[in-house]
């Protein structure tokens, strides 16, 4: 077999997997999901079933196939795409894939077919203690707790009209649920893992998860890298003194920002300890984590901070924009908070001319901004967002978003900013 | 943060919440449920499956109230791990006022 093309070859297809919460199977995050698969599928039969076997003949000589368009958008735009981060992944970041151990491998295959199981990003289930305002309850059981609780929000009479079945399903998608147990037995038991993707929910809230990464030999731990999206909300110094010794273990927070801005869009999370965790990691391992903000409507002002803060403790910062619920992409977002923000990070020195932390972090710092004024502002998603954060706010000891940040909320009519004198939406609205 | 079940509980016992929790921090008396706060992880699923709505977070302030009985009688009683029928009697009380002082049992 000839090796692969180098502008389109993924390691996904031959050696990852990817379980999604409804049982389904996919080589990636990313890809579109149109490989489902029964949930007793072993892992490398489907890596060898014929819709991956053909994603693996596309890639390999060189046609973009249509399901990774998401790779492709990033690296047509010049992000770094999961695609390139992947093959960097397991090939030791080697630029040339001449030069790695896959060389051989492809070497001697007539075929293809997947041999080993190297890379699995895991999910376990829903259960986490955060309500974030962007998350679903796919990925949270606090947001399956609201959804339940208060019902009447636009967003979910039509998703339970669409789908009747949803919560009742998703009821069942917790730790105990056996479908995930024997997955993660399914995925342990290859011998030649080197990559674990872990995240939920929240991973590091699963005890049994832990208890068996735990009790693998040591001489497979060596091998095996292991990568947990956390809320940070527990310790991880102190868990990845529990797991032992894996050949490394990485911890990916997910924040939304710093101080207020943080407790208001994680929901249940508290900044004096989730920034606790994280700093104190980041001293004893500093290679060994990162901060990943999805960025949206009740974050964006809040990025200056976030940045000044990553910064200021040396910690990786991956910046991200959020794409659904589109009522808080950036299609909400009032115009003139789009100039406010760019004065902010301008007046912050946040330029493409500072590069103290790494080109990657501050190119996407104004690539969020090229993003952002690109984007046009949508007045129906606005009143959409508006509403959200009624519901959002419903039965939470939080401060009001009008209160943090007033200059999100416009009068459709007037299209004047709100002002915290405004009591609720319905004033603005009698107006 | 933790969740808790009040006295709404007593003489119901209905343990939907049972068999959803996903770290098994029930803990079942004679005639109600309580919750380890030491144990529970605030994944708040537990909370929309009660019949009875006995089941708050300590952000509530309802919920608060009852830290205190939970973390007392999870120490004593046995953890429960499975759903089971509820008492015989659930439909009578269902709504039922000031449970803790009619029938609270402390086994």
């Amino acid at each position: 077999m000839d090796l692969p093309d180098h502008k389109t070859f993924c390691v996904a297809p031959w050696f990852q997997i990817r379980n999604n919460t409804d049982g389904s199977k996919s080589v990636c995050c990313k890809a579109k999901s149109n490989h489902s698969a029964s949930a007793n599928q072993e892992p490398l039969e489907f890596l060898n079933s014929d819709p991956v076997i053909n994603l693996k003949k596309q890639l390999h000589r060189g046609e973009r196939a249509d399901e990774c368009i998401k790779c492709w958008n990033a690296e047509d735009t010049g992000r770094i795409s999961l695609r390139q981060k992947l093959n960097g992944v397991l090939t030791n970041n080697s630029s040339s894939i001449e030069k790695t151990w896959l060389t051989t491998y492809f070497k001697h295959k007539d075929n293809f077919k997947s041999e080993d199981l190297l890379m699995a990003d895991i999910k376990i289930g829903n259960t986490c203690n955060y309500a974030c305002v962007m998350c679903i309850p796919d990925d949270s059981s606090m947001i399956y707790n609201e959804w339940r609780k208060k019902p009447n929000a636009f967003f979910i009479r039509k998703k339970m009209q669409d789908d009747p079945e949803y919560l009742d399903r998703i009821k069942q998608n917790g730790f105990k649920n056996q479908y995930y147990k024997n997955y993660v037995s399914k995925v342990l038991a290859n011998k030649r893992l080197k990559y674990l993707k872990l995240l939920g929910g929240e991973p590091l809230l699963d005890q049994s998860l832990l208890a068996n990464l735990r009790a693998l030999p040591e001489e497979k731990k060596k091998n095996i890298s292991l990568f947990f999206t956390t809320n940070a909300s527990n310790n991880l110094l102190e868990a990845r003194r529990y797991l032992g010794n894996f050949k490394s273990i990485m911890f990916g927070v997910s924040l939304e920002g710093i101080g207020q801005v943080q407790e208001y869009a994680r929901y249940g999370s508290k900044w004096s300890t989730v920034s606790a965790n994280i700093l104190q990691y980041k001293k004893e391992f500093p290679a060994d984590i990162s901060i990943h903000t999805t960025l949206q409507t009740t974050s964006i002002l809040g990025l200056k901070e976030l940045v000044e803060w990553t910064r200021k403790h040396k910690l990786a910062l991956d910046l991200g924009l959020c794409e659904q619920p589109d009522y808080l992409s950036f299609r909400s977002l009032p115009n003139s908070v789009r100039q406010q923000v760019r004065e902010s990070l301008s007046n912050g020195q946040i330029t493409m001319s500072q590069r103290t932390l790494g080109d990657e972090e501050l190119w996407s710092v104004e690539k969020i901004l090229y993003t952002m004024e690109n984007t046009a502002f949508d007045q129906e998603l606005h009143d959409q967002f508006v509403s959200y954060i009624k519901w959002y706010e419903e039965g939470k000891d939080i401060p009001s978003l009008k209160n943090i940040f007033p200059s999100l909320f416009i009068d459709r009519e007037t299209q004047i900013i709100y002002n915290k004198e405004m009591k609720s939406t319905n004033d603005i609205h009698s107006k | 943060m933790t969740y808790t079940v009040n006295d709404k509980c007593i003489m119901c016992k209905h343990t939907d919440c049972v068999e959803v929790c996903p770290v098994d921090c029930f803990y079942e008396g004679e005639n109600m449920l309580v919750i380890n706060p030491d144990e529970c992880i605030d994944c708040g699923v537990c909370e929309p499956e009660c019949p009875e709505d006995a089941i708050l977070p300590d952000t509530d302030d309802e919920g608060a109230k009852w830290v205190e009985f939970n973390g007392k009688w999870s120490k004593e009683w046995a953890v429960l791990s499975e759903k089971k029928d509820p008492l015989p009697d659930y439909e009578k009380h269902s709504g039922e006022a000031g449970r803790l002082e009619k029938y609270f049992k402390d086994k």
